[in-house]
């Protein structure tokens, strides 16, 4: 008797099934379910682009309408992989273009994404709609006008933090007088200034329009007539604050603000003067996420506009705001669910003249019950404040701490912060995503790994002291995906006991240790589904196995070697004929 | 699947001193007391702790002549722009910092000196003996004391590359606490060398001066 569901049956129920983590449980229960599974998927989303081939992923979802990638590591964002490691957008797109001409959306995270391949999305796709591309580069402001001459369907066009060639504003001036579908622009990561007259007409014109982030180069005045335009938008990124206007337009400017009755997200305020800080006052009770990462305001002006955001979920801040703002964080945003904390100084570093310490994060953990993720730059750091954080947050998710100076303990008792983390992964059982900086020995590591069980990012920069703490997290964090460290004084030993490990992971990074070129060798022969990268400045041919090697990336992969590998990138397929002659194999 | 692997490493590595068959598991407490053996620290109190030498230093200043050859080249990549600066660190990304440095470039100004002395006293505030660690230590705190100021401040020199830099620092560092202007002071840098003299900065270069 055959009790399987007609597909057609199959079909409609699975067209309730939006999340991709149960559409990939469905799709093991049985190959008629794996067939009507990828008949039916619509958005397909690949964390690693070298895992699996575009043919392969445009073969199985034939209907796909969303695609999301992501490229280089996640260490690319600090410059640790070199230019020109790969990460390349445009095998995908062509093999798109071929064979799912529907496809509408397309996000792409640390690409490299060529004039080319926009081009190639502009002409193909003909009912394209969303294009994201985050902390990408390799194009120019050529390849956007093309994208914005041809879509005439086009929804979503965002640039976060991309490192664009910038050859001038017209690009802006491409879209078409028929458009009229925008609901989402960002190009606050370009530096030219675009045709304001342009911009307000596409504004005008585009009356879906619910977020619209500016870049620097848009002046305060010409914000004013934009809100004017657009008093329905959801999310504002403001450009350039600083302009001295009259105050015949400072007021207009705050008649536009207070028409904005839907705003939930505010960013931009580059160089916010002190006296434009009460423009803002009428949007703060409405606001759910304020990012003042390029905004210079000091206490106390950050005071009165923190006071009425007594519905923020996040905020972004630099520590200009100080232990004393993070208080009044504490007792006005009583919903706070994020909170970043960026350092002022230049290049990064302290900024001798900021009172913020480890206090201002322990007040927001006592004040705000729904705080689950946050990111901390601190110049020092105290085991007591992470254990006191850790006992009135256990709901913590993610916790990413960086204590500036590397090696630096805890500065009130000098011993390593290995009791604070302790604290951190034993009360917090929920926690995904962990980043430690600090003085730390092999026993935080040991503690991680004992009660890390759902932690899946762990970053460690500077820490440890032997093989022993990376043999604790690889055999103890059961959960874990990704693992990126960074100047760890370890490698070989734990990396091949616990070669089986990492297939179980997304990808493994580690620069700056000490990994020896035979033990790559190793991995590379007995894990054949493994793609072991060594990242390597200097020629590695004629290495001896026990020479250390710069940088190792290693990730799982369906693909097999990639064929876009630079000189600097070596695999074992590259010169399979180097042999394991030191190594001894069991 | 289980997989049992050795490595067995040349004599020369110095990635681990682990031998063949080596079970992490068991390894624990013996490691620490070798490795303290190795440094020649036997004399420090347990409690406190000593940062461990690494094959780098923050402000560039390794010594080639010494280098292993089989040890790595440089665990840190310099960057080109900024002298000796460690690579991506503080991890935050290239818009930002491109931010910050375009902030901190538009506020500086320079600032004239006269008057007031600053004296740093060669003495480390931390318990890390000097000699061949000392290069290799992460921070080297030591005490500043300006004429005419009663407290005593620390400052990390190690975080600095060169006597400007420094001097500057500490010159923002003092007139947080003093009513006068910044830019009306002049000041006169002094040291204290090893044997208890008063030095001139500029005698001796940045670099040797860490030592």
């Amino acid at each position: 008797m055959d009790l399987r569901l007609p597909s057609k049956v199959l079909e409609h129920i699975l067209s309730f099934v939006d999340s991709n983590e149960d559409r990939n449980s469905v799709s093991l229960v049985c190959k008629s379910w794996f067939e009507t599974e990828r008949r039916t998927r619509k958005r397909v989303i690949v964390r690693n682009c070298y895992a699996v081939t575009p043919e392969a992923v445009a073969r199985r979802f034939p209907e796909m309408r969303s695609l999301t990638l992501k490229g280089k590591p996640h260490f690319a964002d600090y410059n640790l992989v070199p230019d020109g490691w790969g990460g390349y957008a445009w095998p995908w797109i062509e093999a798109m273009a071929e064979k799912c001409p529907s496809l509408e959306e397309l996000r792409l995270k640390r690409m490299v994404v060529t004039d080319e391949c926009l081009e190639k999305i502009a002409a193909s796709f003909k009912d394209f709609k969303v294009l994201v591309l985050t902390s990408c580069e390799g194009f120019s402001t050529d390849g956007l006008a093309a994208i914005a001459v041809a879509c005439s369907n086009l929804r979503e066009l965002e640039l976060r933090e991309c490192i664009v060639e910038d050859l001038g504003g017209d690009w802006l001036s491409y879209f078409p007088e028929t458009l009229t579908s925008l609901v989402s622009l960002d190009f606050s990561c370009l530096d030219s200034e675009v045709k304001l007259s342009d911009l307000e007409r596409l504004v005008s014109r585009s009356p879906n329009l619910k977020s619209l982030k500016l870049n620097r180069a848009v002046s305060l005045d010409a914000l004013g007539s934009l809100l004017r335009l657009a008093p329905q938008l959801v999310e504002l990124g403001t450009g350039s604050f600083s302009d001295k206007l009259d105050q015949e337009a400072v007021s207009k400017l705050s008649q536009a603000f207070s028409e904005m009755k839907e705003l939930k997200s505010l960013s931009g305020l580059w160089d916010v003067l002190p006296e434009y800080i009460p423009l803002l006052y009428s949007v703060c009770p409405g606001l759910t996420s304020l990012n003042l990462s390029y905004a210079t305001v000091q206490m106390p002006d950050l005071l009165e506009l923190l006071t009425r955001c007594s519905n923020l979920q996040k905020l972004w801040v630099m520590d200009l705001i100080e232990d004393k703002g993070l208080e009044v964080v504490a007792s006005s945003c009583k919903e706070l669910r994020e909170l970043r904390v960026f350092p002022s100084g230049a290049e990064g570093l302290n900024d001798t003249n900021v009172a913020m310490t480890e206090q201002g994060l322990v007040s927001v953990s006592e004040g705000c019950p729904n705080l689950e993720s946050v990111l901390y730059f601190c110049v020092q750091f105290t085991n007591a404040a992470m254990v006191t954080i850790a006992r009135n947050r256990p709901n913590l998710k993610c916790f990413r701490l960086c204590v500036m100076e590397p090696f630096a303990p805890d500065h009130k008792t000098q011993k390593p912060l290995d009791e604070g983390f302790k604290a951190i992964v034993e009360r917090c059982k929920d926690l995904q995503r962990l980043s430690v900086s600090g003085l730390l020995t092999d026993k935080a590591f040991e503690y991680i790994g004992t009660h890390g069980k759902k932690l899946r990012m762990l970053s460690i920069a500077f820490a440890g002291d032997s093989d022993l703490m990376l043999h604790h997290l690889l055999s103890g964090c059961e959960s874990l995906n990704k693992l990126e460290i960074r100047d760890c004084p370890f490698g070989d030993t734990a990396l091949v006991a616990n070669a089986a490990k990492l297939e179980t992971m997304r990808s493994l990074w580690m620069s700056s240790c000490c990994v020896s070129f035979g033990a790559c060798k190793l991995l590379s022969q007995k894990m054949p589904k493994l793609n072991v990268e060594v990242i390597d400045e200097h020629p590695l041919e004629t290495r001896p196995d026990s020479s250390p090697v710069e940088r190792i990336y290693i990730y799982r992969t369906l693909a097999g070697p990639r064929l876009d590998m630079p000189e600097f990138v070596w695999t074992i397929q590259k010169n399979p004929e180097i042999g394991v002659s030191h190594l001894a194999i069991k | 699947m289980e997989l049992d692997l050795d490595l067995s490493l040349s004599p020369h590595t110095n990635s681990s001193n682990f031998g063949l068959g080596f079970d992490l598991n068991k390894h624990l407490n013996t490691k620490e007391k070798s490795f303290d053996a190795m440094l020649g620290l036997e004399n420090m109190e347990e409690d406190c702790y000593v940062s461990k030498p690494r094959s780098f230093s923050l402000n560039g200043q390794s010594d080639k002549e010494d280098d292993d050859p089989l040890e790595p080249d440089s665990s840190v990549v310099y960057d080109e722009e900024e002298n000796c600066k460690v690579v991506g660190w503080p991890p935050i990304k290239s818009c930002m910092k491109k931010y910050l440095n375009y902030r901190h470039r538009s506020r500086n100004h320079p600032y004239h000196h006269h008057g007031r002395r600053i004296n740093i006293s060669n003495q480390p505030a931390t318990i890390e003996r000097g000699g061949p660690l000392t290069s290799l230590r992460s921070s080297m705190y030591v005490k500043v004391k300006m004429d005419g100021v009663a407290i005593t401040r620390k400052v990390d020199i190690k975080l600095f590359n060169s006597y400007e830099s420094l001097t500057n620092s500490l010159i923002t560092m003092f007139s947080q606490y003093q009513d006068c202007d910044r830019e009306d002071t002049n000041f006169k840098f002094t040291f204290q060398g090893k044997e208890g003299d008063w030095l001139l900065p500029g005698d001796v270069p940045w670099k040797y001066d860490l030592c």
